[in-house]
């Protein structure tokens, strides 16, 4: 490539070391910084050129884009190797609730806990010190609203556990709805199809059918 | 069901909107058109098994319950035009947010698929290991139903003979002898054998235990299939004495013996007692 640059093959080693040494992703900025380049265009096209390198020589590691930065990182192929290596531990996973609270936070951040517990409609407490303790989550701040309550977001770290690029890489959350079968209607009452809601004005009567008409038990 | 068993101290991390979707799921129901009735009876029949398990209940759990019969009752009575704001507002808001809960859970499905595809892939300062977590991987709501299903089996005997007790430790014997021959059970299994009532839920209030002490683990590999009970390796530690009165190491004696063990010490032997009971052994 640049080979006949030796500046060039120079500034694209100290951007493999840089890469090699960090253990948090570097964006494209900080390395210029470290290099002392100006040209940020430039460092990306080094970065951009590492990766092919990497990629056509087969090589064991890979130049990762990942939670807004670049790292050199293991390939998927040698997963098994490195869990036998750590043998009996494994990755980190997150329960369901704990799931499931990331990633209202993810789309809502900046939020707090109040606000997290009115969409879940259940404490979170430890679901909160969960994420923040694995360092999924920080305080990113204070809503200036009665107690100051703290405000969540997630963290470099989140990104690169869900091996996101950057937040912007979640797809949006609306795509999550299912289609719905029947379209909204908020005149028809609960559980009652169009069909039998017709039924029952027909018949003068307000009475549901008979399949509606079950005895609830006494809460308590 | 009179005699207080055991007490399970169960945080719950699941709500009331979480059990309503659940319930919605389980029956393949559409959330703007649930059927109402039909829904509040099963929430509530939920609620019955959570307090025959002694699990405590959030208020939260009970507001929901009269929130959906509040919109029942409202669908029952004759409606008036322009009275009817209030029903079409309870609805429509609790729509509205299972239907929010419903997209964050789809979205919490996605991060996990999405970890699980990034998480082959390692970077400096990460093998961020840490000890198999694993306790419960799996909505409580999902051990709840299998529960139900097996106890509406039918055929299980619900007299209840006086000193006739269902120890605890019993059923978790039973569940780590089961575990020693294969690597797992189906949560269903462990109640083979049961013919009482009170012996199924014994079972399931130990392996609850046994989720709390981490010695088992519970996994389900997608909504709605079967549990699967997992042995969890660990340095072998003594069991703490979790049931009170029980000397850590003493044999407890068999089902049929009870009745010569002081009932002072066994709390849970004693049919009427609606105190609760203590949690910690007295040390």
């Amino acid at each position: 490539m640049s080979d006949e640059n030796g500046d060039g093959a120079h500034l694209k080693q100290v951007v493999e070391t840089l890469l090699f040494i960090t253990d948090t992703p570097l964006g494209v900025a900080k390395i210029a910084q470290a290099l002392g380049e100006k040209d940020q265009e430039k460092v990306a096209s080094l970065i951009a050129e590492l990766q092919k390198d990497y990629d056509q020589r087969g090589a064991a590691l890979q130049v990762m884009e990942i939670a807004e930065g670049f790292q050199l990182a293991t390939r998927a192929d040698f997963a098994p190797y490195i869990r036998n290596l750590y043998k009996d531990r494994m990755t980190m996973r997150l329960s369901k609730p704990a799931l499931e609270t990331i990633s209202i936070i993810a789309y809502k951040q900046p939020l707090t806990r109040a606000e997290v517990e009115e969409i879940r409609g259940v404490e979170v407490i430890a679901a909160l010190e969960t994420l923040l303790e694995k360092g999924l989550i920080r305080v990113v701040g204070r809503r200036e609203t009665v107690g100051r309550p703290l405000l969540y977001g997630t963290t470099s770290e989140f990104l690169r556990h869900f091996g996101l690029r950057s937040i912007k890489d979640l797809p949006p959350i609306d795509s999550f709805t299912p289609p719905p079968e029947v379209p909204e209607n908020m005149e028809l009452p609960l559980g009652e199809s169009p069909v039998a809601v017709a039924a029952s004005q027909s018949s003068e009567g307000p009475e549901p059918d008979a399949g509606e008409t079950d005895e609830a038990k006494d809460p308590v | 069901m009179s005699a207080k068993v055991y007490e399970v101290h169960l945080e719950m991390f699941e709500g009331p909107l979480d059990l309503l979707l659940f319930l919605i799921k389980k029956d393949d129901l559409d959330i703007q058109n649930i059927p109402i009735s039909r829904i509040t009876k099963e929430y509530l029949s939920y609620l019955d098994l959570m307090k025959e398990l002694n699990l405590e209940i959030a208020g939260d759990f009970l507001v929901m319950a009269a929130t959906l019969m509040q919109i029942k009752s409202h669908s029952l009575l004759p409606t008036q035009a322009g009275v009817e704001d209030d029903r079409v507002d309870l609805e429509s808001e609790l729509k509205a947010k299972l239907a929010e809960l419903e997209r964050f859970q789809a979205a919490g499905n996605f991060l996990s698929a999405a970890a699980a595809a990034a998480g082959d892939v390692f970077y400096r300062g990460m093998p961020r290991f840490e000890d198999r977590d694993k306790a419960l991987d799996i909505r409580i709501f999902d051990l709840l139903t299998t529960l139900r299903d097996v106890l509406d089996r039918g055929g299980l005997s619900t007299s209840i003979l006086a000193g006739e007790p269902f120890p605890i430790e019993s059923r978790v014997d039973k569940i780590l002898k089961m575990l020693e021959a294969r690597p797992y059970v189906l949560l269903k299994e462990i109640f083979d054998g049961e013919t009482h009532r009170q012996g199924v839920i014994t079972c399931f209030l130990a392996l609850l235990e046994l989720i709390k002490l981490q010695r088992v683990f519970a996994r389900q590999e997608a909504a709605f299939m079967d549990i699967l009970i997992y042995k969890k390796e660990v340095p072998a530690e003594p069991l703490p004495s979790v049931w009170p009165g029980v000397e850590p190491g003493a044999d407890e004696p068999p089902a049929a013996a009870a009745p010569q063990a002081p009932e002072a010490a066994l709390p849970r032997d004693n049919p009427q007692s609606d105190a609760p009971t203590p949690k910690e052994p007295t040390e």
